[in-house]
């Protein structure tokens, strides 16, 4: 777990250390026997062209997954995630490298609670961005 | 994706279909009470997140997790208590294998995404009540899938304590 976080040591327009994942069958099949996700076009390619698609493609739960590791590892355990939402925009195939991002775009002290919020996203290994969102998490102050 | 032109044929059925839902705005899809939150699912549900990283040990280790400020072990923020429900669906014979979800222009389905509000944490024990409602139904295509609606559904988690857990905003596209 890394060192404390406090609000005050966040600032405006910082990016948040990254999570990367290489993803697929091994992931999806995983990720769909916890949630009992088990659609056959996200574990199996022939439904996955069935459906209109190139092949099988990773749940967005997944990927909704990841957004929440990210922030939670850059939180600690002293943060507290209030909200966090995306929109799936692109598909997530086979072998695809996913790449969490966040970026503080403000920070505000609301009913005694140290906010702060950024821009989050999930962008594939050509850049595109698949599950753009917004999140906001509560930090512990210095001065409380 | 190419997406081809659909015939006219098509765009009716897919009207059709967006018309019915239309006319679900504001109702209930589904109330349903969990089984208490097990131990063992929480862990399980914290390895698939990270995997092939290992889990934190907040969500299964009890000695670890007590020196926190949460106490004891909670759920990670996304966890689903549904998973392995018995319901009335499921007791009339659904196997919960969805597969392509319908056929035909509006049937087929996909995950739009949401906005995820968190309150109370999740506990092992914990019973979970869940109410769903669609607030809304509307039209938008896309260039990938072609004629598409959306439909957001509002669903509210509340614990045994009567605590909000959950507001999931979000809802799927039909295509």
């Amino acid at each position: 777990m890394a060192a404390k976080l406090y609000w005050e040591d966040v600032n405006i327009d910082e990016e948040i250390p990254p999570f990367v994942r290489t993803t697929g069958l091994m992931e999806w099949n995983r990720f769909a026997a916890a949630n009992e996700e088990h659609i056959t076009f996200h574990m199996d390619h022939v439904a996955g062209r069935q459906a209109g698609h190139p092949g099988a493609i990773g749940m967005g739960n997944l990927r909704f997954a990841y957004l929440h590791n990210m922030l939670l590892d850059w939180i600690g355990e002293e943060g507290t995630l209030k909200k966090v939402g995306c929109q799936y925009r692109g598909r997530n195939l086979e072998h695809d490298t996913l790449t969490c991002w966040g970026r503080v775009i403000d920070k505000e002290v609301k009913d005694g609670e140290y906010l702060v919020v950024l821009n989050i996203g999930v962008k594939n290994q050509d850049g595109g961005e698949t599950a753009p969102g917004r999140a906001v998490v509560a930090l512990p102050s210095k001065g409380s | 994706m190419v997406q081809q032109k659909i015939t006219e044929q098509e765009e009716q059925e897919f009207v059709k279909n967006f018309e019915a839902q239309k006319a679900r705005i504001g109702e209930e899809t589904s109330r349903r009470v969990s089984f208490p939150v097990d131990k063992s699912l929480i862990r399980i549900w914290a390895i698939a997140n990270r995997w092939p990283e290992p889990p934190d040990r907040l969500y299964w280790d009890e000695e670890y997790a007590k020196k926190t400020r949460w106490g004891g072990i909670i759920a990670p923020p996304n966890f689903n208590p549904f998973a392995y429900h018995i319901d009335e669906d499921r007791m009339a014979g659904s196997s919960r294998n969805m597969g392509a979800v319908g056929v035909g222009r509006g049937n087929r389905s996909m995950n739009a995404g949401g906005e995820a509000e968190y309150f109370a944490p999740i506990r092992p024990g914990d019973i979970i009540t869940s109410v769903s409602k669609i607030v809304d139904v509307y039209r938008r295509d896309t260039a990938n899938l072609g004629p598409t609606f959306f439909m957001t559904t509002e669903t509210t988690w509340t614990n045994q304590k009567g605590e909000v857990v959950k507001i999931y905003r979000g809802g799927g596209i039909r295509y």
